[in-house]
């Protein structure tokens, strides 16, 4: 299961979600069906203005996008491509809620899922860590390594009859099934095949063999805390946003939804924020974010052992051979300074009593 | 007029204001000057591995008798406190009358994942102490610390209280068990030998990933969106650049330094339990009888202010201060009350004390 099936799954997710909201909204929106005239007034207006804001748009994202280009580790550009998502879909669901009649939810969705899924394909929300950076070569070679063997896995996740209940779970609803279910892998996993991966190997490659099960054992503890991890953060982006649904619904009844798509941009990231942080505030993610870069940073000592191993015959030193190297000039450091120190008192020692010699001679 | 629960008239204004912006803000983006920071005249005076000590030119003609080294963290870089010419709080210290020095620390690279915590405060730092004291003829010096700078200049005024006349230091962490922060409740969780293990010096980005988890909505989205409403403001724009460049310049961490911060402080937090070890010797804050200025921001997200707030029951000194400013951390540094209040109010304290 590759980081981008993840996100793939997350992005399913939420769009189910969405879905609700356009439900909501649609029972809320203010009805413009009263008399004819109107509505067809409404009609023109809303599609002229939305054509206008549009052409807003486009006009200024043809400018920057030339700009962008060759600028992909661009915070600012990327953080331009999520903000133009958001005002996208904004846009969208404005103008077809506004044509209450023809608007279809579920054509509605399958328009947005993938466009959706590239709004929080900016670095920020499926790379909390940035984890690109730090696994972006092991991770790439592992899954070249380790895909075949992945096909293993699965008639063990199909006849467990725990994993069903919980599938049944989350048919019916139950928005912890998901994160119940990674867990429950993990915690198999752990007790099954990662004791295989333990098992002593015997044989001329012993060393070899064991040392590319340690790797394999490492990556796939790592992608199920990964998937733990993704799994905590999606269920607070869906809890968010279903509050956000409850408030909207609300405001429109009060008449204080947000008018623009500024304000409700603005009110959209608030809430947001706020429910990640009280995430993150919790001792379950401070344990859960220790145990996800614990199993990266393992995952890259395992593999960059197996690495040198493999790069063994090659007339270049490795890594640990430069460690050692470090290590040594650092203590030879460490001792010529104590030595220096020591001369220089000896020095001045030896000044002072020169001083005080020529100064006796001098008497 | 409202139409499907949206001001039409608001955002039609919005989006003319948008494109007005957006036609001035290409040329903006195109036509940016690169300031530089940093550029308050100084000279090298002392160097050790990569350590660096600079020496301010002075710009009164009677600087302070005694003089005044600035400690900053080993995260990011020290030039933030000379950010650009109008918000340099190093400039206004100068022309407030302080002689000032400063610890570059560089950037460790590999060769220096087993440079330790005794190596920065009793050789980097206690070797650019004396290298002052003996240059200037001065028995003590005034220390200012930042952030965890801030720790070690703690923890050195404590191991050498007769080198330190006064101490101030800023947005620092003492207490590493206060309820708040992100910072002190993940560090407690994270296995810092397999990451040391891993990578010998910690990368910079991996530290900042951590930063910007603090604010995550904020510090990768809105933050932005926030410059492209201003993005026809040439001087916010650069303002803003100039910033960026800083956050993101920073350095790995050697290893085995970090590892000893990690545990004794955010898993053990040993200094405040006066059961730290530097060296081969106890660090106890009860040491620390010179007069104390601590200043904290009243909206630190990356130190509590709690955790600042505990140093002044944990030293000795009769004379001490604990002064706040409703900033951030950052806008200790950079914020126009950074110029107006903060730095005058630290340079006269030093001055009063230096007699």
């Amino acid at each position: 299961m590759s980081a981008k099936t993840l996100e793939n799954n997350f992005m399913s997710d939420y769009f189910d979600l969405q879905k609700k909201i356009i439900n909501s909204w649609q029972g809320f929106c203010p009805t413009m069906e009263t008399e004819n005239s109107k509505k067809v007034k409404n009609d023109q207006l809303m599609e002229s203005y939305q054509a206008f804001l549009k052409k807003s748009y486009d006009s200024f994202f043809n400018m920057l996008n030339p700009l962008s280009k060759g600028s992909s580790d661009n915070r600012f550009f990327n953080a331009m491509d999520t903000y133009q998502s958001v005002y996208r879909f904004w846009e969208d669901l404005v103008t077809k809620t506004a044509k209450k009649d023809l608007f279809n939810v579920d054509s509605f969705y399958n328009s947005w899922k993938d466009s959706y899924t590239n709004l929080f394909s900016a670095d920020w929300i499926q790379n909390p860590l940035q984890f690109q950076e730090l696994l972006k070569e092991p991770l790439e070679i592992s899954q070249m390594l380790f895909n075949t063997q992945w096909n293993f896995f699965q008639p063990w996740i199909d006849d467990s009859e725990a994993f069903q209940k919980i599938l049944e779970k989350s048919i019916s609803g139950d928005k912890n099934a998901a994160l119940d279910y990674i867990k429950l892998f993990r915690k198999d996993y752990e007790k099954t095949y990662g004791k295989f991966f333990d098992v002593p190997v015997l044989g001329m490659s012993r060393q070899h063999f064991e040392k590319q099960l340690q790797s394999m054992d490492s990556y796939l503890s790592y992608l199920n805390a990964l998937n733990e991890f993704f799994a905590t953060i999606n269920k607070v982006g869906s809890e968010t946003m279903e509050t956000i649904v409850k408030e909207y619904q609300n405001m429109l009844e009060n008449g204080t939804q947000p008018k623009t798509f500024k304000e409700f941009y603005e009110y959209w990231w608030k809430q947001n924020e706020e429910a990640y942080l009280n995430l993150f505030k919790t001792d379950d993610f401070s344990q859960l974010l220790g145990h996800v870069v614990d199993a990266s940073v393992i995952l890259k000592k395992n593999f960059d052992k197996y690495l040198e191993e493999q790069l063994d015959f090659l007339p270049f030193s490795k890594n640990s051979d430069m460690k050692s190297l470090y290590k040594t000039v650092y203590d030879l450091k460490k001792q010529v300074k104590s030595l220096n120190s020591k001369v220089d008192e000896l020095i001045e020692k030896a000044d002072i009593k020169g001083g005080s010699n020529s100064c006796s001679a001098a008497e | 007029m409202q139409c499907c629960g949206i001001d039409v008239e608001k955002s039609t204004r919005e989006f003319f204001e948008f494109q007005k912006k957006s036609i001035k803000g290409i040329e903006v983006l195109l036509d940016i000057e690169d300031r530089e920071s940093d550029a308050t005249p100084k000279e090298l005076v002392y160097q050790e591995d990569k350590m660096k000590l600079y020496h301010y030119t002075p710009m009164v003609k009677k600087p302070c008798k005694v003089p005044t080294l600035i400690v900053y963290a080993l995260v990011n870089r020290q030039y933030m406190m000379d950010i650009q010419k109008d918000r340099s709080v190093i400039k206004k210290l100068l022309e407030l009358g302080l002689d000032v020095y400063i610890i570059d620390w560089g950037y460790p690279t590999p060769e220096d994942m087993y440079v330790t915590l005794d190596d920065y405060i009793n050789d980097y730092i206690n070797n650019a102490v004396d290298h002052i004291r003996k240059s200037k003829k001065a028995d003590k010096i005034n220390l200012i610390g930042v952030c965890q700078g801030g720790t070690f200049s703690t923890i050195y005024s404590s191991l050498y209280p007769q080198k330190i006349k006064n101490l101030v230091t800023m947005v620092t962490p003492i207490d590493f068990h206060v309820d708040d922060g992100l910072l002190f409740k993940w560090g407690k969780y994270l296995n810092i030998d397999n990451m040391i293990d891993a990578y010998g010096v910690l990368p910079g980005s991996i530290m900042n990933s951590g930063y910007l988890m603090l604010k995550p909505f904020q510090l990768m989205l809105d933050k932005y969106v926030d410059l492209f409403e201003n993005i026809d403001d040439r001087e916010t724009v650069e303002n803003f650049v100039r910033m960026e460049k800083w956050i993101f310049d920073s350095p790995g961490q050697a290893g085995e330094a970090l590892k000893q911060f990690v545990k004794d402080l955010y898993r053990d937090n040993k200094l405040v339990k006066g059961t730290m070890e530097i060296g081969n010797e106890k660090v106890d804050l009860k040491n620390i009888d010179m007069p104390l200025l601590n200043i904290y921001a009243e909206y630190d997200h990356l130190v509590a202010p709690k955790s600042s707030q505990a140093l002044n029951n944990l030293v000795s000194s009769k004379d001490k201060e604990l002064c706040s400013f409703s900033v951030g951390h950052i806008g200790m540094y950079v914020s126009s009350k950074s110029q107006i209040q903060i730095a005058p109010k630290l340079a006269n304290w030093l001055i009063e004390r230096s007699n």
